[in-house]
């Protein structure tokens, strides 16, 4: 928690929910509050508090903690969940790539709103897909699909704490009949009212990074070790919890046997043994044999994975920060541990004075840590103290954290700058859009709509192309940040 | 005196700052060592605690108070000053002695403050491109576009003046469609948040509902009471009534009120809330 996250939690809130929910936000980020405290302090109308507030809660971004007197409350910041809204596009692309477009639909919609009943999603979601279907067998189909998605756990209950662990994923009762009805128009309470279910992100985590795992494999070597590092990873599943840091072991018989089954890589098959003693031998340490039996167990190693994929990232910031001869300051350190300038100095093979400046700049921007050690027993020569350069992972990470906060900040402040000073053609633009639109659902086409069209003048046009395109840049940088963040957060996660 | 061990010149001790004590290593492993307080008294014999050896500091007892007034100075100024920024402090003599020539550029002293935007060393790399991220942009504005639409997408009540008749009308037809306010299961929500309007009905029910389970407790001791207990479930019946008068009171108020409630609820524009911020000090509603 720092203050450059509070700015940016600011920025989260304000493109989604508006001005006076960023308000209320903030207020709650710095500090626990109570209801008049946050009225106060953000002078927004009490009314318009309490309903940022309910808004918030329900898409369980604050959580409130109630008095004693068991109706006020004190309400606080899921600060972890605002900057999870950044990921939203992965989470339904992920699950657009698994499952169907329907299944997709259900999701973004829960996403969209918080948290949802089973029939409410449903409903939502029959009322997008409507178009020329029967609408009693959609109905049907969703409701197949959103059992399917609760067996994977990708969605759970919005605990309360009456729950029981195990009544997490249990399928709602849905009624299709009473489903119907609502749907033509008549009211009828709906038989799972009052249970609502949420976006698991945990889930969503755990494929997220078996998908990075898979692709850093696949850019190290080839797609044949990616698909085994794939199928090595479903098949950990079998036997292991999802999250802990190095898995059970893993048979390799089973992997080559599924691996026949499927026959989609004949390469791989062919020379199985090579592949996977590429991928055990390697320096980075992905998998470790662990047994002989039966052609040999191996163990994933997650916790070491990340640790790799960390470093390897921390390594090409500094390559790009500061460029190659401080990244070969850098490794050297790295593989020392404790080092003295001097012997930097002459490791490096950079002139003394450059390797210096570097050093001092890797020093400044907190890459390198320095350890002053003072030599107490009263030795020969003059009192002379050791200066230790060394590298201190955690420190590294949170401080790289705290740059990606800083570009989110500052690509989200140019975006809306940039919004802000063009705003005036963005409307034109999505008048005309309006008009057009409407205009073709009429079955109105050829000379008016052109004519209208026209409004906007080719320089109009070549500006509006050359904001988008800025806009899809920024955009773009926003979502790779956060892929940078996810893997820094994996790896906080499993130190 | 004595034998010497050796004569030893002032330079080539250690100085301890904290001690204010001068070390020079003695060949039995401790140290010879002689305080500043003693040397400026003119003592020139630094012992050695484990042994009986002894040497001659060679000084000149001038220089030596000239050096330590000097030195005491400097300190105090650099405390004084706070540090940073307070031009070249150090003379010829003891820049060659850290190791800088005077053929060196010296850092120049800087009097304006760091810019704003801090100029990019580096071109940075283009990012990476691919269908999935297109995709990525695509479901992103979407999602944005949608949030934005929605209910959840609080405005600030315009202030009544500013808005002119049409906008107005605009606003009532709005504030009468469902969808566009976002909807709530207030039995998951702390209670204060709860516009008065729900809060009252909530509450209608919850006293309902504990009635209930009240006299169904009642009822169950009357069963299982025996003929001897009579006085006390008559006692208990007589308890009954009265509870029982108090929500119906209440029901008669809701459904005055719930009438009123409705005429002004239905062509709500907004502005009653601004009339609850008076309400700051009451508390919230029961």
């Amino acid at each position: 928690m720092s203050a450059q996250q509070g700015l940016v939690v600011r920025l989260i809130l304000l493109e989604r929910f508006g001005d006076i929910v960023a308000n209320v936000g903030e207020i709650i980020f710095q500090n626990p509050n109570s209801l008049y405290h946050i009225a106060k302090s953000t002078k927004v109308p009490l009314g318009k508090v309490k309903e940022a507030l309910s808004i918030l809660i329900k898409h369980n971004l604050a959580s409130f903690k109630l008095n004693v007197d068991g109706i006020t409350a004190v309400y606080t910041l899921n600060i972890k969940n605002v900057f999870l809204m950044l990921r939203f596009p992965k989470f339904i692309n992920l699950i657009k790539t698994k499952f169907d477009e329907e299944v997709e639909i259900l999701v973004e919609e829960i996403l969209l709103k918080g948290c949802l009943t089973g029939s409410e999603v449903i409903l939502k979601a029959t009322a997008r897909l409507q178009e020329n279907k029967n609408i009693s067998v959609l109905i049907q189909q969703l409701k197949d699909k959103f059992a399917s998605l609760v067996t994977a756990k990708y969605v759970i209950k919005l605990s309360t704490p009456t729950m029981k662990e195990e009544d997490l994923f249990a399928l709602p009762n849905i009624d299709l009949k009473k489903l119907l009805i609502v749907l033509n128009g008549g009211s009828e309470t709906l038989s799972d009212a009052g249970v609502y279910w949420t976006i698991n992100f945990d889930r969503f985590h755990q494929d997220l990074r078996d998908q990075l795992i898979v692709n850093a494999v696949t850019n190290k070597f080839d797609e044949n070790i990616g698909e085994l590092m794939r199928i090595l990873l479903q098949q950990m599943y079998v036997r292991t919890a999802p999250w802990v840091p190095s898995s059970n072991p893993v048979p390799i018989l089973e992997v080559k046997e599924i691996l026949k089954k499927r026959n989609t890589h004949s390469q791989l098959i062919t020379h199985f043994e090579q592949y996977v003693n590429i991928l055990e031998q390697d320096s980075t340490g992905i998998i470790r044999k662990v047994g002989e039996a039966s052609g040999g167990s191996y163990q994933i190693e997650m916790k070491h994975i990340f640790n790799q994929l960390v470093w390897e990232t921390i390594e090409h910031i500094v390559n790009e920060k500061f460029d190659s001869k401080a990244s070969r300051i850098f490794r050297l350190v790295r593989s020392r541990h404790y080092i003295e300038p001097e012997q930097i100095q002459n490791l490096v093979m950079i002139p003394a004075k450059e390797a210096k400046r570097i050093l001092y700049q890797l020093l400044e921007e907190n890459f390198l840590v320095v350890n002053e050690l003072k030599r107490s027993a009263p030795n020969l020569g003059p009192n002379k103290s050791f200066t230790l350069f060394h590298i201190r992972l955690d420190q590294i990470i949170r401080n790289i954290m705290e740059l990606c906060y800083k570009s989110l900040y500052n690509i989200m402040t140019r975006r809306q700058h940039e919004k802000y000073l063009n705003k005036r053609l963005i409307d034109k633009k999505q008048r005309v859009d309006t008009i057009t639109h409407g205009m073709r659902v009429q079955g109105i086409s050829g000379d008016p709509v052109l004519d209208i069209e026209e409004m906007i003048t080719p320089p109009e046009t070549e500006i509006l192309n050359r904001i988008g395109k800025m806009l899809q840049k920024l955009s773009l940088t926003e979502l790779q940040i956060d892929d940078t963040m996810f893997s820094l957060e994996m790896y906080l996660m499993y130190d | 005196m004595s034998v010497f061990h050796d004569e030893i010149e002032i330079e080539d001790f250690e100085y301890d700052e904290e001690e204010e004590m001068y070390h020079y290593p003695c060949p039995c492993g401790d140290r010879f060592c002689i305080s500043k307080e003693e040397l400026l008294a003119g003592e020139e014999i630094a012992t050695c605690p484990s042994c009986s050896l002894i040497v001659r500091v060679i000084y000149d007892l001038e220089t030596f108070i000239d050096e330590i007034t000097e030195v005491s100075k400097m300190s105090g100024r650099g405390r004084g000053r706070g540090g940073r920024g307070g031009g070249v402090s150090f003379n010829r003599e003891q820049l060659n002695a850290i190791g800088i020539t005077p053929g060196d550029n010296l850092p120049v002293l800087i009097t304006e403050p760091p810019p704003l935007y801090p100029p990019l060393n580096r071109k940075p790399v283009p990012l990476q491109e691919s269908l999935e991220c297109d995709y990525l942009i695509i479901l992103r504005q979407n999602i944005l576009d949608q949030m934005q639409a929605s209910g959840a997408y609080l405005r600030m009540p315009q202030a009544l003046e500013k808005i002119n008749k049409p906008q107005q009308e605009i606003s009532k037809l709005l504030a009468q469609l469902s969808s566009i306010k976002e909807k709530f299961d207030w039995q998951m929500l702390p209670a204060e948040l709860r516009p008065k309007a729900v809060a009252r009905r909530m509450k209608i029910k919850e006293s309902k509902s504990v009635d209930v389970d009240t006299r169904l407790n009642q009822l169950e001791k009357q069963e299982n009471n025996s003929v001897e207990a009579m006085d006390v479930t008559v006692k208990e019946e007589g308890e009954v009534p009265e509870e029982e008068e108090e929500p119906i009171e209440n029901y008669e108020d809701e459904d005055i009120d719930d009438g009123t409630d409705y005429a002004n609820n239905y062509f709500d524009n907004g502005e009653a809330y601004e009339d609850e911020e008076d309400n700051l000090d009451d508390g919230p509603i029961y």
